[in-house]
């Protein structure tokens, strides 16, 4: 009897032992995602806007002038998939609309814009004959969009901020779908519609019958601002300022690339995109749609989204949201 | 005067791969009212299949079952099977629902507080007091078969037909059950139609023993049982009877 | 015995959860990956008070019987016309075959285009992952009764119906329970998924939904806050409600293997 007392006396001390043992080693060692050394990491999203990532890898021109730096390419399925990527140091450079980075840098992420990336059409896309204007819809339709807090969120809320003096009025109507999803909904005309949506799918959508247009982002914003920018970490920034630098570069040379030569850059895009070289032309050249490395439009979703409490009430300088302001328009 | 229960020209045969199996082979014999009748024989000789027969879970190939010069057919709660197995009970009703069962079955008593009581005096009937609300998981196998006569009872059929019922039970608790069913019988006056392979059973229990013998299944004879109740199992008449069936 | 486990449960829960705040302390991680259990706590708290997650969690619940009613229901017709016809039994195994291993994440896209992203979507999701287990149970509880049964009950004068009442139901309990036990399981794992990719309509997309909008405005505490709901709910719903129905029927019936 003492015997096995004795036993289980040593039982538990081990046990305790090893649980000990267990967190020290989960505390001690480091981040389940460390980061591997020398590599780095960027991630965008599918779609058109992001075209001049998808040439910069195909021509691996961030490759051919960094030395001792390895590139890795991700495609992540959404934006907060990015961002936890990001917190988790698994990627250095993102790509992603500005509100979700606004959201992220609020909530304390330490990140800051590299650069701008495109101008996209974005539209509020509808079947029903009788919506001419957001006056129109009614409380039963239903408006797909990525996700709340997703650029399309924050422009529809600026839209019914103006007309109504009320961010949330649509609020209660949004489902939340994949563009893709959400094509596919609005096409088979049921429960869904209205989608607020981007290129390709706006443009696939404009031109099927019967699906017009409510209200495009320029109207919803009140001017031009960059769909999409790219984001780089403090790690990042403060640890390879080398490759920040030619990072920028290859990005200009990207856009420059499509362009000046949007025949060549559909022909080169058409290997990763679903699309046809015809249509592809065609996308990329739509008015409206244009590659630009400027970032516009920051100042005014940051007061939209402080007032309409999407974000907290403490303000920044532009320095807190620019690693360089080179590229920053006003 | 008619017979109560005439077993007319029973055959009974079974597909069996390539050739049929006659089980039954022309079977007559007749039941009178309030006697015991055991069905003796080997395994094999089609004694439970009759029984079945009787019971209506089988039809017949030909021939059929008479009372009072009528065709019976057909399952019927005036001809009640006590089975072998234990599991016959309904294991989510306790000892006393299981009773009730075969009462509210067949519309017997008015009111559930009638029932109950009647229930409650088959089990006291069975000498089963203290086991009311057990679940039958709970119960010794004599005590399931105990159960499954006082539901047997309660039911009030015509005619009691029973499968070896107490063909798995240790050879104590097996003449206690003979016993308690001769006095079960002789108070309740019913019609009593008993399968078994135990020779002694027969003899303790039966008026009259039908014989069978194996492929075909077929009767051999029926022997009449006189012997005076209650029946000295050590007794030399009780000897002899044992020996003439043992020679046919 | 009973109040024994019940001890060593909550002092594995105390224990994980200083380890949690053990880790917070250490300063390791920064708490936008790991919130300290006060921050978490008030979120819940927080979320709880404003209605928010109570409203998200009813909606849940709400839509999560109707899904198990619904096909209890349907298993049952087709369990039964099974056990009662071989065309029906040859079709619904065959359905039963196809349908069982397909996940019901597999099935969004077509979800999406056949109801839409509203409730029916959902209820499809769920009825698709609970209804097959169901059916399959319920075949071989009903395939497992033994005939002995049937055969008492018809020689005591009993009908189909009340055969199918009386003595099919309760024989097939222990199999119809863990059916349902199965099909809760799936099923709640279904709905948390449908609803976060399904989205809300009218702000109300319950709790997958909660922990979906907590994650694409950064929020870590009120993620943690759902999920800590839904753990709850999975524990009291095996516990309370499974373990009580258990105890008070197959296992007092002495049928539980």
């Amino acid at each position: 009897m003492i015997y096995f007392c004795k036993e289980s006396i040593k039982m538990k001390k081990l046990i305790s032992l090893s649980l000990i043992m267990i967190i020290s080693i989960f505390i001690f060692s480091g981040c389940t995602a460390e980061k591997v050394e020398n590599t780095i990491t960027i991630a965008d999203q599918y779609g058109l806007a992001y075209a001049p990532v998808q040439i910069m890898k195909d021509k691996e021109l961030l490759e051919n002038s960094t030395e001792n730096v390895k590139i890795k390419w991700k495609k992540l399925a959404n934006t907060a998939a990015i961002r936890e990527a990001m917190l988790a140091g698994e990627v250095d450079i993102g790509f992603m609309a500005i509100p979700p980075f606004l959201i992220g840098k609020d909530k304390g992420m330490e990140w800051k814009i590299i650069s701008g990336l495109s101008i996209c059409p974005l539209g509020l896309m509808t079947y029903k004959e009788s919506i001419k204007t957001l006056a129109d819809i009614s409380e039963n339709d239903r408006i797909a969009l990525p996700q709340p807090g997703s650029v399309q969120h924050i422009l529809l809320a600026m839209a019914a901020k103006r007309e109504f003096g009320n961010p949330a009025r649509f609020d209660n109507q949004l489902v939340t779908m994949a563009h893709p999803d959400g094509m596919n909904a609005l096409l088979s005309r049921k429960e869904i519609t209205i989608h607020f949506t981007s290129p390709p799918y706006i443009f696939k959508e404009s031109e099927e019958k019967g699906i017009h247009q409510i209200l495009n982002g320029i109207e919803a914003f009140g001017g031009e601002f960059s769909f999409i920018v790219g984001v780089g970490t403090e790690d990042f920034y403060n640890n390879y300022p080398e490759v920040y630098r030619v990072f920028l570069q290859s990005l200009e040379q990207s856009i420059e690339f499509i362009n000046s030569n949007p025949g060549q850059a559909a022909r080169l895009l058409t290997e990763n995109y679903d699309i046809s070289e015809i249509d592809l032309k065609k996308y990329i050249t739509w008015p409206g749609m244009n590659y630009d490395d400027k970032i516009r439009g920051l100042d005014d979703f940051f007061d939209f989204m402080q007032e309409a409490q999407y974000i907290g009430s403490k303000d920044m300088n532009i320095s807190q949201l620019l690693w360089e302001e080179d590229l920053y328009e006003k | 005067m008619m017979d109560y229960i005439a077993i007319k020209n029973i055959y009974k045969s079974y597909q069996q791969s390539d050739e049929r199996r006659v089980v039954l082979e022309n079977i007559n014999f007749s039941i009178e009212k309030r006697e015991l009748v055991a069905l003796l024989g080997p395994s094999g000789c089609g004694k439970t299949t009759l029984l079945k027969i009787i019971a209506g879970f089988i039809e017949t190939d030909t021939g059929g079952l008479y009372k009072n010069g009528e065709r019976l057919s057909g399952i019927s709660s005036n001809r009640i099977m006590v089975f072998q197995e234990f599991k016959q009970l309904f294991p989510w009703k306790t000892v006393l629902d299981n009773v009730i069962f075969a009462l509210e079955a067949k519309n017997i008593a008015k009111n559930p507080a009638e029932r109950e009581e009647m229930a409650r005096y088959f089990l006291e009937r069975v000498e089963l007091t203290d086991f009311f609300d057990y679940f039958p998981y709970q119960l010794s196998g004599g005590m399931k078969q105990r159960v499954a006569l006082a539901r047997t009872l309660a039911a009030d059929p015509e005619i009691m037909l029973m499968d070896e019922p107490f063909g798995s039970l240790d050879s104590q608790t097996r003449k206690n059950l003979q016993d308690l069913l001769i006095d079960i019988w002789q108070e309740a006056q019913k019609t009593i139609i008993f399968v078994t392979h135990d020779i002694e059973e027969a003899i303790v229990l039966a008026d009259r023993i039908v014989v069978m013998d194996k492929n075909p299944g077929r009767i051999k004879k029926i022997i009449n049982n006189n012997l005076e109740r209650p029946r000295n199992r050590a007794g030399i008449e009780f000897g002899e009877l044992y020996e003439t069936i043992t020679s046919v | 015995m009973k109040n024994n486990k019940l001890l060593q449960r909550i002092f594995w829960l105390i224990f994980l959860v200083l380890i949690w705040q053990i880790v917070f302390w250490s300063g390791r991680f920064s708490p936008l990956v790991f919130p300290s259990l006060t921050t978490i706590i008030k979120a819940l708290a927080g979320s709880l008070y404003n209605g928010e997650l109570t409203q998200q969690l009813l909606f849940s619940l709400l839509i999560i019987s109707q899904g198990l009613l619904i096909s209890l229901v349907l298993a049952i017709f087709m369990a039964l016309a099974a056990h009662f016809s071989g065309i029906a039994a040859s079709l619904i195994d065959t359905l039963v075959a196809l349908a069982h291993p397909l996940p019901g994440i597999a099935l969004m896209p077509l979800v999406l285009i056949w109801f839409g992203a509203g409730r029916q979507a959902i209820l499809f999701v769920i009825i698709h992952s609970v209804l097959w287990p169901m059916v399959l149970n319920l075949r071989t509880g009903f395939s497992s009764i033994p005939d002995i049964y049937i055969l008492v009950g018809k020689n005591y004068g009993l009908d189909r119906l009340q055969i199918l009442i009386q003595i099919m139901a309760p024989a097939s309990l222990p199999y119809f329970l863990v059916g349902l036990k199965i099909g809760w399981a799936r099923s709640w794992r279904a709905l948390i998924s449908a609803e976060m990719l399904f989205g809300a309509v009218n702000s109300i997309g319950g709790l997958g939904w909660f922990i979906f909008q907590k994650r694409v405005f950064f929020d870590l505490p009120g993620v943690f806050a759902g999920i800590i709901v839904i753990i709850i709910i999975g524990i009291l719903v095996e516990d309370l409600i499974f373990n009580n129905i258990e105890n008070r029927t197959v296992k007092r019936w002495g049928m539980k293997s």
